[in-house]
């Protein structure tokens, strides 16, 4: 049997494929490698929710024959990964990160699964997750049942969520990628915390079939991986059209680097104020930085405003009354007490006292909004931003509270783009680009509906000329 | 002559009444279950108030096409 050698952890998809195609080892020893690492290192970090190694080396088996006989499926083949526990996969429990769905177990796989499979990549593990993915909002990061999520690079910092366990098994070099989903925030987030790239794709453009639902008109499932390259294989892999899903765009996504628009023709939009006044002093220097990179890189950087709508507050409505609706038999039968934090059983419960009037003027609101982004968007082609503001907190900290005490600007920038853009359905690419206080930062690029071949074009050449997305923690196995 | 309204000049005309960020003081966290869900709902009825201050034209659909 072939030595894998402790590189592969930290290697692109391509690069893993070729070394499959090379055969310095074949689909069966790295899927054992990886399968391995993940329940030996990923329970540290609170990061797996359920192993699957002898499924992934049953399937890799046919894998090793395939590839012997030289029947290439595309650069996802061989390759392990790591999914969401929201995702189902027959036969097997899917827990959404929640005690009252522990044994839960569903009689199909959802979809985005099953299309990885027939590319003959290796599902090895479900991976932890922040219950029910979030709900309408929790306080602490040990909303879990599988505790906080703790960050690879300090264990005392929260790994982001809710896509918690996606992004520490990325960036600790448990997965070669991961699965992931946001209804607002938890792919990007987790992705900047942890110090990986993340995509979430426009609304629709990737079947939902199989995710646990939190708010339907909301829900993306999305990779997070070591690269924008690596999310664009991905995303070519589960995105397309799907008639069990209701949301579903109907359309196919083709990853196409080869035809990426120049550099010097984007226009990309930010506001100065994000990255002078609105980040965390720690923060500000790398973000400052990664924002001449930009500017280096030919983009046209423009100073942008985000159309003023209340994005808190209509986000906040849509997804209580959708969410609590989803989960009413969960409330209504008090199994909603068994959740973890105290503030997400709070939320659930008051989410089903929403009017309808004020869930459809929300509705209402975001359609004229969804009319001001393509407005915007006829302007520029790019939005930049800070992901988050700052570094990943400490665990004990309450989320809902601000970081620090400094004053906030009264001008706020684009820092409400994580709701914005995902009432109005827009992707959005989260890139490694520094540090601060020794924890990853991140900028997000958002644009059009389905313009993910430009963000992950800007994401390529932007790291091309960085390298904060090759650093990763240092994991013992 | 009738001047219809475009969804431009409504989005452009909205006030959503949050340009100017006020230095709002935290509230402090609730200690018990009962006080956890009268925050959440007080929450929720100040986000209710600040949703029907936007005035929408009485075309606008919600953001969710029905399809038979």
């Amino acid at each position: 049997m072939a030595h894998v050698p402790d590189d592969v952890y930290f290697q692109t998809i391509p690069e893993l494929n070729q070394r499959l195609k090379d055969r310095e080892f074949n689909a069966v020893e790295l899927a054992r490698a990886f399968a391995t690492r993940l329940e030996t290192v990923g329970p540290r970090y609170n990061a797996l929710a359920l192993s699957l190694h002898q499924q992934a080396i049953k399937a890799a088996k046919d894998v090793v024959d395939e590839m012997k006989r030289e029947r290439y499926r595309g650069p996802l083949q061989g390759i392990p990964f790591g999914a969401k526990d929201l995702l189902s996969y027959k036969g097997q429990p899917t827990a959404w990160g929640a005690r009252p769905y522990a044994g839960q177990v569903f009689d199909y796989t959802a979809t985005v699964l099953n299309k990885l499979a027939k590319t003959g990549s290796l599902l090895i593990g479900k991976l932890a997750m922040v219950e029910l993915a979030g709900g309408p909002s929790y306080r602490y990061a040990s909303a879990s049942i599988t505790g906080p999520g703790l960050n690879p690079w300090d264990r005392t910092r929260w790994s982001g969520g809710s896509s918690s366990g996606s992004g520490i098994a990325v960036a600790a070099g448990l997965v070669s990628f991961a699965l992931g989903s946001e209804t607002s925030g938890s792919i990007l987030t987790p992705s900047a915390f942890c110090g990986v790239t993340g995509l979430r794709p426009t609304y629709g453009l990737v079947s939902r079939y199989g995710a646990m639902p939190l708010s339907w008109t909301m829900d993306k499932i999305g990779p997070l991986c070591r690269t924008a390259d690596d999310c664009g294989h991905v995303l070519q892999v589960i995105a397309g059209a799907d008639h069990d899903d209701p949301g579903s765009a109907g359309k196919s996504f083709y990853y196409t680097p080869e035809y990426s628009r120049k550099m010097q023709e984007l226009k990309v939009g930010f506001a100065a104020i994000d990255f002078e006044e609105w980040v965390e002093p720690s923060a500000k220097p790398d973000f400052v930085k990664a924002l001449d990179v930009i500017r280096g890189m030919g983009l046209q950087l423009t100073p942008a405003k985000l159309p003023d709508f209340p994005y808190g507050p209509m986000v906040n409505t849509i997804i209580s009354s959708e969410g609590s609706s989803v989960f009413e038999k969960l409330i209504a039968s008090g199994e909603v007490n068994q959740l973890a934090d105290q503030k997400q059983i709070a939320g659930l419960k008051a989410g089903l006292e929403i009017p309808a009037k004020d869930y459809l003027k929300a509705m209402r609101i975001r359609a004229i909004m969804q009319q001001a982004f393509r407005d915007l968007f006829g302007e520029i082609d790019v939005l930049v931003t800070p992901t988050r503001l700052g570094p990943a907190p400490k665990i004990s900290q309450p989320l809902d509270r601000p970081a620090s005490d400094r004053p906030r600007p009264s001008d706020r920038g684009l820092t409400q783009l994580i709701p914005a853009a995902n009432l109005a359905g827009l992707p959005g690419l989260s890139l490694p680009c520094g540090f601060a206080e020794g924890m990853p930062i991140a900028i997000s690029l958002v644009g059009n509906p389905f313009s993910e071949n430009t963000l992950l074009s800007i994401g390529r050449e932007f790291q091309k000329v960085t390298d904060w997305h090759q650093r990763h923690p240092p994991v013992e196995s | 002559m009738s001047t219809k309204v475009t969804r431009r000049q409504i989005a452009a005309g909205i006030m959503a009444g949050t340009a100017a960020l006020a230095q709002t003081p935290v509230p402090p966290t609730p200690q018990t279950p009962e006080d956890e869900l009268k925050a959440i709902q007080t929450q929720l009825r100040a986000n209710f108030e600040t949703l029907r201050k936007v005035d929408v034209p009485q075309s606008t659909e919600p953001a969710f096409i029905f399809r038979p």
